[in-house]
């Protein structure tokens, strides 16, 4: 069963993506900012990562700086789920290594759900 | 003589009027109060300058001398304290400036003692040229030539990091200082008997006052406007005061007072007009900037209940929380459908703050124009069928070279215009046409829909602004495709015009793009603030 680590500070929507993707047969582990993804991804080891960009206390973009440091999380792709569609931020976090960016509001869960496998394989 | 006597007065007269305009700007601001503080150190050093050549004895001569050099003691750290205020470092540097402030109250305390100021002396064409003590070449070490240079320094250093109308005003800071400081030294030579090198930078020092005032006013157009007319009415009323004083007859001396009082009226109504016409440009301004940041924070904002309520009903739809009656079925498809009109909308938003706020970048390369439309089409032809609507797509019969452009943004506007073309046409089709007129490329998008009356053909591509028919077929429409497609469109050097024999009788929407446009791609990114969510 691959593993999915959702990096999302609204309950509401990371409660819905963790149910569609436990649906599509993905074990799911969550975190709400970037300190605590980190500890959760170095117990679980994903096989990827879903982040968001605005979280608490630091964004979404330390993680991508702080996970090339991580033996467990260097090479576990990211794909980036933010409201935030300004060129600044999808262009630094594919700088930073994310493998997929997509807005939140522009996509249905089964679309993201279809990304998630597409970057798995 | 006369020459040096008359371009002291000059610098007098210009600092203490620019001075004062600026402080009365804003007399709370420090930027202000210092230059306030400069230009009063500039016109003691210019008037006591005037009264020492005036004189015809050797104490006179020294007294005024003396005093012309204590009001230059405070002119280099008011400058410097002007400088880093306006670098916004004042807070930062603030021990230096003390230190700065402890020596030159240490010279000032000083000045009319021997160590500062000898005594004068008579070189080159001067009588009475002041001679310079022991302390007087401390004062130029660390007062006039460190703080000057410290302080060009800073704005150098800051010049490279500032960016739009930042850097014009550093530039003219830059400027000033050179003509100021660079001009008012060549008072010191003859200071140590250094005869062959006249004081020919004094006249300069005017110009140094008044770049930095339109440099501390930011440089606004405007306010240059203002410091002139303000400038000339109070030259006007010192000159009509003295003239009223020189009038040989009560009669004449009336006639100048009415003339005075009429200008004094005037002066003062046509400033406070244009004080009222820069109010009303900033207050415009200042409302068109709340509304593009209220758009766009609220439209960040309303994107993740949005995403919620999509993907929950989505989920609902696809049976993800088991099945449910078909009555039920309809309103969870209307509530999906209304997200996602309003996320679309939300998404218009925020195109066109973004181009509002010119934050649009384009990601400029060579690509086949072909491709684009061919993923526009397949991006819409299940909604073309779903209709029962013809597509068709006619290529061009010369080969098209690679256009130089952002496949995305051109993307993004045939995708409007081809959104439209099927959603207000109710049968027959579109067509999709690509043809080579000259340099530039044509895509042709033709409908057999509603068509547009000839009045609406320029307003259908402003912003919020829809089609009478187009309303009455589709009325959640925000009114912002179109005007984004022409954006688009225009960043590439191109243009869109719409043609249509008008109602009911189908549309048709040219599209040109420059093949080899002068066009680069841009960093500049929209800054949306990271504590939005916070």
């Amino acid at each position: 069963m691959k593993k999915i680590l959702i990096i999302e500070d609204e309950k509401i929507l990371s409660e819905m993506y963790k149910f569609k993707l436990e649906k599509e047969g993905f074990e799911v582990f969550r975190a709400m900012e970037v300190d605590e993804a980190i500890e959760v991804g170095k117990q679980n080891k994903p096989d990827l990562v879903v982040l968001d960009i605005l979280l608490p206390k630091e964004s979404g973009i330390n993680y991508l700086i702080k996970m090339k440091n991580i033996e467990e999380l260097k090479n576990v792709p990211v794909l980036v789920l933010s409201n935030f569609d300004d060129n600044e931020t999808k262009s630094r976090s594919f700088e930073l290594g994310a493998k997929g960016y997509l807005i939140k509001s522009n996509h249905d869960p089964k679309e993201i759900v279809e990304k998630i496998k597409e970057l798995i394989k | 003589m006369d020459f040096y006597i008359i371009s002291s007065f000059i610098n007098g007269i210009v600092a203490i009027i620019f001075g004062w305009i600026i402080f009365s700007k804003n007399w709370k601001n420090t930027t202000n109060i210092t230059f306030l503080l400069m230009s009063i150190s500039v016109a003691f050093w210019s008037f006591s300058y005037c009264e020492w050549l005036s004189m015809s004895t050797v104490p006179e001569a020294l007294f005024w001398s003396r005093m012309l050099n204590l009001g230059a003691t405070f002119i280099p750290i008011f400058y410097l304290h002007w400088v880093l205020s306006i670098l916004n470092m004042a807070k930062e540097k603030k021990i230096l400036l003390g230190l700065g402030y402890v020596v030159t109250f240490l010279f000032a305390f000083f000045s009319f003692s021997p160590l500062y100021i000898k005594g004068v002396m008579e070189v080159s064409s001067f009588l009475f040229w002041p001679q310079a003590g022991p302390l007087y070449i401390l004062f130029l070490i660390f007062g006039y030539y460190s703080m000057t240079i410290y302080g060009l320094y800073r704005l150098v250093v800051a010049r490279k990091e500032a960016k739009g109308e930042k850097t014009h005003q550093i530039d003219y800071v830059i400027l000033g200082s050179l003509f100021g400081f660079g001009g008012g030294a060549t008072n010191f030579p003859l200071m140590f008997g250094i005869g062959f090198f006249p004081p020919i930078g004094q006249p300069l020092v005017v110009f140094y006052i008044i770049i930095f005032g339109l440099a501390t006013l930011k440089y606004h157009l405007f306010e240059i406007k203002i410091i002139l007319v303000e400038m000339l009415t109070a030259i006007m009323v010192v000159a009509l005061t003295i003239q009223l004083f020189l009038m040989p007859t009560d009669t004449l001396r009336a006639l100048v007072s009415m003339i005075l009082l009429l200008f004094l009226i005037f002066g003062y109504l046509f400033i406070k007009a244009i004080h009222r016409e820069i109010e009303d440009k900033e207050e415009a301004e200042r409302i068109s900037r709340l509304k593009t940041e209220f758009i766009s924070i609220v439209s960040h904002q309303l994107r993740t209940p949005l995403a919620a309520i999509r993907g929950y009903t989505d989920m609902l739809k696809d049976g993800d929380y088991g099945p449910f009656s078909e009555n039920i079925k309809v309103p969870v498809n209307y509530i999906h459908d209304a997200s996602v009109s309003m996320i679309k909308m939300v998404n218009g938003l925020l195109s066109v703050t973004r181009l509002e706020r010119g934050k649009v970048e384009l990601k400029v390369k060579y690509f086949p124009i072909g491709e684009v439309i061919e993923e526009c089409i397949k991006d819409v032809e299940l909604r073309a069928k779903e209709k029962g609507l013809y597509l068709n797509y006619e290529k061009s019969k010369e080969e098209v070279p690679l256009i130089k452009g952002d496949p995305e943004k051109i993307k993004h506007a045939i995708m409007n215009i081809l959104n439209n073309a099927i959603l207000y046409t109710l049968e027959g089709g579109v067509t999709i046409a690509v043809s080579l007129i000259g340099s530039l490329v044509r895509i042709t998008i033709k409908d057999t829909g509603v068509g547009i009356e000839s009045v609406e053909m320029e307003k259908i591509f402003q912003s919020f602004s829809r089609g009478k028919r187009g309303v009455e077929i589709y009325t959640q429409g925000t009114g912002l495709g179109l005007y984004v497609a022409r954006s688009f469109i225009s960043m590439h050097k191109g243009k869109i015009t719409v043609f249509s024999e008008g109602k009911d009788k189908g549309s048709t929407f040219y599209i040109d793009i420059p093949i080899k446009a002068d066009i680069v791609s841009k960093q500049e990114f929209d800054l949306v603030p990271l504590d939005l969510k916070k």
